[in-house]
């Protein structure tokens, strides 16, 4: 990549990340805090290990299979759409 | 903050061009920081999306332990892919489990994981109901509230930990993964619960169930809420219940019809010997 175009992809890096930031301001600064210092966090004493992982349990989850046909049964006997 | 940052981002390219020697800027490595705040200002690709909630699901699956009752988690899939399949995220491939929990809870993970209590499934009456509160999880999905959550943590933060996620940097993948198990377990934000309560309502009578299901397990769920200890989590991640009967109210059509699917025996047949997890 020459480095008039490394330039011209800078800029216009730079310029999109302002124009976001001004809309991001905008758009959220009538909520409350919603992550960092989440509600209820300071009131919870219970640890979280979130180092632990079951990948097998997630897996046999994702064998559970459901066939079109199935589905299309399940939606007709139920009298869904 | 992210004014005063943009502020400096447009001053930046205002500077003249003297005040600014580009032969001093290294522009390879410039070049790549600009292009990890684009990734983080649109986002995460559905594929980084669905690595995270696997990491998410597999964190909660081993904290709680999963339901393995294979005609349980048939049924609960089937109300799922109902729903998803009127839903406007139908391609993402969801699946529905059932924690081994006596608390009364659901939650959605990143990338179309989808978790509901042995405690909950207790108290639901219906199938319209399970559909109200899977379509809850499921608008968490659509509307992707972890991803957004990640972004309006911290620009430059999220901006670092979703290219990590991009990028597949382990380290930083964990810290991803950290910050959306505790985003879980604390809930989501006001806004965010308020507008899956009107979009699962919305869901739930597009797929043609009673839309009332999820006001109906809210409203119940509430009765307990003074007197019964365990639903002190609920009331954590989640706004006061009148807040939430009234979302709810504002997108239900003034008249129903009786007769709209509520599936008490469908429900029933499958959940009528649930007993929360001690």
């Amino acid at each position: 990549m020459s480095r008039t175009w490394k330039r011209l992809f800078l800029l216009g890096a730079l310029a999109s990340a302002a124009v976001w930031g001004f809309a991001r301001e905008k758009s959220t600064s009538d909520e409350p805090v919603p992550v960092v210092g989440v509600r209820g966090l300071e009131k919870n004493d219970e640890k979280i290990d979130t180092s632990e992982r079951d990948y097998a349990a997630i897996d046999r989850l994702g064998r559970i299979e459901i066939t079109t046909t199935e589905l299309q049964r399940f939606i007709k006997e139920g009298g869904l759409k | 903050m992210r004014i005063a940052f943009s502020l400096l981002l447009v001053s930046s390219l205002v500077i003249p061009g003297n005040a600014w020697d580009w032969n001093q800027v290294d522009l390879d490595k410039a070049a790549s920081g600009g292009a990890k705040l684009l990734k983080a200002a649109s986002g995460m690709k559905d594929a980084d999306e669905i690595r995270l909630g696997r990491e998410v699901a597999a964190n909660l699956a081993a904290r709680y332990d999963l339901i393995e009752d294979q005609a349980r988690l048939k049924y609960i899939n089937l109300v799922g892919q109902a729903l998803v399949h009127q839903s406007n995220r139908s391609k993402l491939p969801f699946h529905f489990g059932i924690l081994k929990a006596p608390e009364y809870n659901a939650f959605a993970a990143p990338g179309g994981y989808v978790f509901i209590t042995e405690g909950l499934l207790s108290q639901l009456r219906d199938e319209a109901e399970l559909a109200g509160v899977l379509a809850h999880e499921i608008s968490h999905i659509t509307e992707r509230h972890v991803v957004k959550a990640i972004r309006d943590a911290n620009l430059l933060g999220a901006g670092k930990d979703l290219a990590a996620a991009a990028g597949h940097d382990a380290e930083d993948y964990a810290s991803l993964t950290d910050f959306s198990v505790h985003l879980l377990e604390k809930g989501f934000s006001r806004k965010d619960e308020l507008q899956a309560d009107r979009l699962g309502t919305e869901l739930a009578a597009k797929t043609g169930y009673d839309p009332r299901g999820l006001r109906d397990s809210v409203a119940r769920l509430a009765e307990h809420q003074e007197k019964d200890p365990i639903l002190a989590r609920f009331k954590r991640t989640h706004p006061p219940t009148q807040d939430r009967l009234d979302a709810i109210n504002k997108v239900l059509p003034k008249k129903l019809s009786e007769s709209l699917p509520r599936l008490p025996e469908r429900y029933k047949l499958v959940f009528a010997n649930t007993v929360p997890a001690k």
